[in-house]
């Protein structure tokens, strides 16, 4: 009986640690998202599945590989995947832009990203820690097929994701097209492919 | 064939060869065996019920409902969690006693976990690979296996090791192959556990195929850093022979075949190593170690080498010293295949092997008028030499030959032993 108790005060730990665990992941990224600054960061959705977590857009960034200055060489081991730090800037049209990779955490930089690193051919690889949108399964490919359209018609991409960013920590605000939030580009473009189809 | 012996107990105790005593202990016996129907019943409907449910609430969320709120779905993200949690303590506090409602409520809990990643996951958008969402799932999930002490959700936890040691199979990063090894290490004592207390257990049967599958493939895995070199074979055949005593072990022999996975494992891949490594292209296109040619094998693989085969001979001198007259050649086929190995170029040697091994298992089969084993033994012989006609050129007439012989001769023998 006193055994059963034991087994009772130990399960309620558990669920304990399993509400905390989740809860700590929630209360990280609110925080990034209501504290955090807000980026665009330049992108190439595709759409693949998740067997548990359904469809999502694949992110694939245009500012991953970053030349290493002549005095920075020496750092971090070359081709070893380690953490490094992002500092991040903001280009003339707006976008963001990794100023400086580094293998201590900045002091000064006002944004940074710690990320995963790979040092290869005199640039370093990163790998940022947000590279998945989840969607609702049955816009995820209409958002592909319209992100493809707006590179063909414009011939240029006006496709990025904003970004938190918070103590090296980032988390996903929104992914727009053309200036309008994917979920609402997809549902107009749903709408008048109905309407053509009329 | 237990319905048999108590449909006969009434003739017995007529013919008075046992007494009425005895005979209502041989009922007591099977029945208690047997279990109560209607409990199995339950068991089964409660797990199935709870099996569909946290399935389907995983495929609700995986819909991805952007009409909801970013609130809303954190809140909804602890709703199966919550809902698990409160019928499993509802289970212990009330119906302790009950196996359907724990099994029912820790298989619930075990799936509900899963569904709240993947709602926390979706909500914010966490990056994360397939390895490190089944890492996340497996650690929550751990305790209430041991806590529910539950057959069902120890199954699902070994199905989930196999799934992230598959997926951690490209990875070539150390830190990612370790956990499925950990996740290992942490619920093997629950299956010792449960082996001791339910060994009669339908979910406790299904744990004998899918623990020597799931341990199979997470300590090769694990051995990855020395997969494209053919030394690979060592730890695997030290690993296999292993298996196959656990499967001759008393406890695990007293079970049918089809309960022994450990045997038919250990025996069936063993042969299958043999034969993969009786081809001469193999021995060509593997080749000695890139990474022992540098010394530098990580210190944790090289441990486990080193384990896997101080394990095998320590089964192995146990069964020479407690059981010689039952030893098998697949209990011993490391030690001059490992040989063979590192003097490289051997698969002559390796056919010498086979070849030697289907001799015993014939011998010992007609000695013993064993059938299995004598047509293991056989069957072996046979698949060498059809093997090597089909690697070697020959006419099609000198292949039909051979073949038609062998087979006159296995019909011949069998029939010659089972007239014995």
């Amino acid at each position: 009986m006193k055994n059963r108790y034991w087994i009772i005060i130990a399960f309620a730990l558990t669920c304990l640690v399993q509400i905390f665990a989740i809860g700590k992941v929630i209360y990280a990224k609110e925080k990034i998202i209501s504290k955090g600054t807000v980026y665009k960061f330049d992108l190439q959705p595709v759409d693949p599945l998740d067997l548990f977590r359904g469809k999502y857009i694949d992110l694939r960034f245009s500012s991953t590989i970053v030349e290493i200055p002549a005095e920075d060489m020496e750092e971090g081991d070359y081709r070893q995947r380690q953490i490094v730090f992002a500092e991040l800037d903001t280009d003339s049209l707006g976008y963001a832009r990794i100023s400086k990779v580094q293998l201590s955490r900045p002091e000064n930089a006002s944004d940074y990203l710690e990320v995963e690193g790979r040092k290869y051919d005199n640039k370093w690889h990163l790998s940022f820690p947000f590279d998945r949108f989840y969607m609702e399964e049955s816009k995820a490919f209409p958002a592909e097929k319209l992100y493809q359209r707006s590179v063909r018609e414009r011939n240029e991409m006006d496709a990025y994701a904003l970004i938190a960013v918070r103590n090296g920590q980032a988390v996903i605000k929104d992914v727009e097209i053309d200036g309008v939030p994917i979920h609402e580009a997809v549902r107009r473009e749903m709408e008048k492919e109905a309407q053509k189809k009329r | 064939m237990s319905k048999q012996i108590v449909a006969g107990l009434d003739e017995l105790i007529r013919e008075q060869v046992i007494s009425p005593e005895v005979a209502e202990k041989i009922r007591t016996y099977y029945a208690a065996k047997k279990g109560n129907p209607v409990n199995r019943m339950l068991l089964a409907f409660g797990v199935i019920g709870a099996l569909l449910i946290g399935v389907g609430v995983i495929l609700l969320v995986a819909h991805n409902w952007d009409q909801l709120s970013r609130t809303v779905k954190t809140a909804l993200s602890f709703a199966p969690l919550l809902i698990g949690q409160a019928l499993c303590l509802f289970s212990l506090w009330k119906k302790n006693d009950s196996v359907p409602w724990r099994e029912s409520s820790a298989t619930f809990l075990v799936l509900a976990i899963g569904a709240s990643i993947s709602l926390v996951s979706q909500t914010y958008h966490v990056a994360g690979t397939m390895p490190s969402f089944f890492s996340s799932w497996l650690l929550l999930a751990l305790p209430v296996v041991y806590l529910m002490r539950s057959s069902m959700a120890s199954l699902m936890f070994f199905l989930g090791i196999l799934c992230l040691s598959f997926c951690t199979w490209d990875s070539w990063s150390s830190p990612v192959l370790q956990m499925p090894f950990i996740f290992l290490v942490a619920i093997l004592p629950h299956y010792i556990l449960q082996c001791k207390r339910d060994p009669h257990n339908s979910f406790t049967l299904f744990h004998h195929w899918l623990v020597p599958l799931t341990t199979m493939n997470v300590l090769i895995g694990f051995l990855s850093v020395i997969w494209e070199s053919y030394l690979i074979a060592i730890p695997g055949a030290a690993l296999l022979s292993i298996f196959f005593m656990i499967g001759q072990l008393d406890y695990f022999a007293a079970l049918k075949t089809r309960y022994n996975g450990y045997k038919v494992i250990g025996l069936l891949v063993s042969l299958w190593v043999l034969f993969f490594y009786s081809f001469g292209f193999v021995w060509e296109e593997f080749g000695l170690l890139p990474a022992m040619q540098n010394g530098s094998i990580p210190l944790a693989n090289m441990v486990l080498i080193g384990s896997l085969i101080i394990a095998a001979l320590l089964f192995l001198y146990n069964k020479v010293r407690y059981g010689k007259d039952k030893l098998h050649p697949i209990d011993f086929w490391f030690i001059p295949f490992g040989v063979m190995i590192l003097l490289g170029q051997g698969a002559v040697l390796v056919n010498l092997l086979l070849l030697a091994i289907g001799i015993w298992c014939i011998i010992e089969g007609s000695k013993r008028m064993n059938l299995g084993n004598f047509n293991l033994g056989l069957l072996t012989i046979m698949l060498l030499v059809g093997l090597r006609f089909v690697e070697y050129d020959a006419s099609f007439v000198v292949r039909g030959v051979v073949f038609i012989t062998m087979g006159i001769c296995f019909l011949c023998a069998n029939i010659y032993i089972t007239k014995g």
